[in-house]
């Protein structure tokens, strides 16, 4: 056993995959690739709010962890890279649309509208799309500080590592996130603004 | 403390922290407060569910990628296969490049005895213009010179032994007001 707990075979088989990938072998990459997309397409989806600029961001980040793969010596080290690019990249990619808040709290009010609490009767599809549209008016260092807590299930000093803030600064970010999320889920925000 | 004085409270309570001195009392008491913590904890567990993503998604997303991995490497093969060809061209050719005979070193006479080439003096014509504005010049025909001494003061020894051809190449002679001057206006030549 390592020290880790992984098997030593199933270990050495993960660098060989990751070797392999580095050497040029696309089926290697794409078994790594299997492994990895679908978590990175969902914290994605997550920091965009957008399935589209999800996909956009998740193969540009593929692409790069390919051009990178020579840097790795495990397969552990992936995804925790393959995180951080994500997250830069969608951080890139909001600053480039630069969305306005305010035309995210439109669509979120014109979905809401008539309901008195649209969690309620919502299926549970359309309470991810209530939740996603929530986060999306959330300030961009909010959301990455609580969707990489929550989905990612990050410490708070991972999580400072990976935005670049001090770890006192990301636990305040993550307060006033999960307070603001739970007034717009719940209709609040809707009605202390009239 | 007022219920919303307490929200900070319960938000920390939910990411894990401790509850604050007071806090458990306050929501046995405060069912509005009670309700904002079970909501949390709500918000909390869908957030860390994953979005359902259908199979579709990830497929393109996957192939997509995959497709970008094998052009890069297409054209990685391309330009290395085109590297590899110049490189063998070019290791050929510097294999296959004639012999040079080797140069024998040239022996360098002294350069006392070697011929010395002076250029002529380069003309200037706005001096040359004021001097002859104030002086009373004087244009003649081409007239017998004595070309040895006229030579012998504009060309080295050496190099008038190898100037060619006769001294009728004189144009103009200009006198100027003073008579150790003179001006005298040269055809152009080629030495060979």
């Amino acid at each position: 056993m390592t020290v880790d707990g992984a098997l030593p075979g199933v270990q050495g088989m993960a660098d060989d995959l990751v070797e392999r990938a580095g050497a040029g072998s696309v089926a290697a990459f794409e078994v790594l690739v299997r492994r990895h997309d679908r978590r990175m397409l969902a914290l994605a989806w997550r920091l965009t709010g957008q399935l589209e600029d999800a996909q956009d961001v998740i193969q540009d980040a593929l692409a790069r962890l390919h051009a990178n793969l020579h840097r790795f010596q495990s397969e552990d080290e992936i995804g925790p890279w393959l995180r951080v690019v994500t997250v830069n990249l969608c951080r890139d990619l909001a600053r480039r649309k630069r969305r306005s808040p305010v035309v995210a709290g439109e669509e979120w009010n014109s979905q809401a509208a008539g309901e008195a609490n649209p969690e309620e009767e919502a299926s549970g599809q359309q309470r991810e799309e209530i939740l996603r549209s929530a986060l999306q008016r959330l300030t961009g260092k909010e959301r990455t500080a609580l969707v990489l807590r929550e989905l990612e299930g990050l410490t708070t000093a991972e999580v400072a590592k990976i935005t670049g803030v001090a770890e006192a600064t990301v636990r305040v970010q993550i307060l006033h996130a999960r307070l603001k999320l739970r007034k717009l889920l719940s209709g609040r925000l809707g009605r202390e603004s009239q | 403390m007022s219920c919303r004085e307490w929200e900070e409270s319960i938000a920390l309570l939910v990411d894990g922290d401790t509850a604050a001195p007071g806090l458990a009392e306050h929501l046995e008491g405060c069912s509005g407060c009670s309700q904002l913590l079970q909501d949390l904890r709500t918000d909390q567990e869908r957030l860390q569910k994953a979005p359902e993503i259908v199979s579709t998604a990830c497929d393109a997303v996957r192939e997509a990628a995959l497709r970008k991995v094998s052009r890069r490497r297409i054209a990685w093969g391309r330009w290395t296969a085109a590297a590899a060809v110049a490189a063998a061209l070019l290791v050929a050719g510097i294999w296959r490049r004639p012999e040079v005979p080797p140069v024998e070193p040239i022996e360098v006479k002294p350069q006392a005895q070697a011929p010395r080439i002076v250029e002529k003096p380069a003309y200037a014509p706005p001096k040359a213009r004021r001097r002859v504005r104030t002086a009373k010049a004087t244009t003649v025909a081409p007239r017998e010179v004595d070309w040895d001494r006229a030579l012998a003061e504009w060309f080295p020894v050496e190099t008038r032994r190898e100037r060619r051809g006769s001294a009728s190449e004189v144009a103009m002679q200009i006198q100027t007001s003073d008579p150790d001057v003179v001006i005298l206006w040269l055809k152009e030549e080629r030495f060979q």
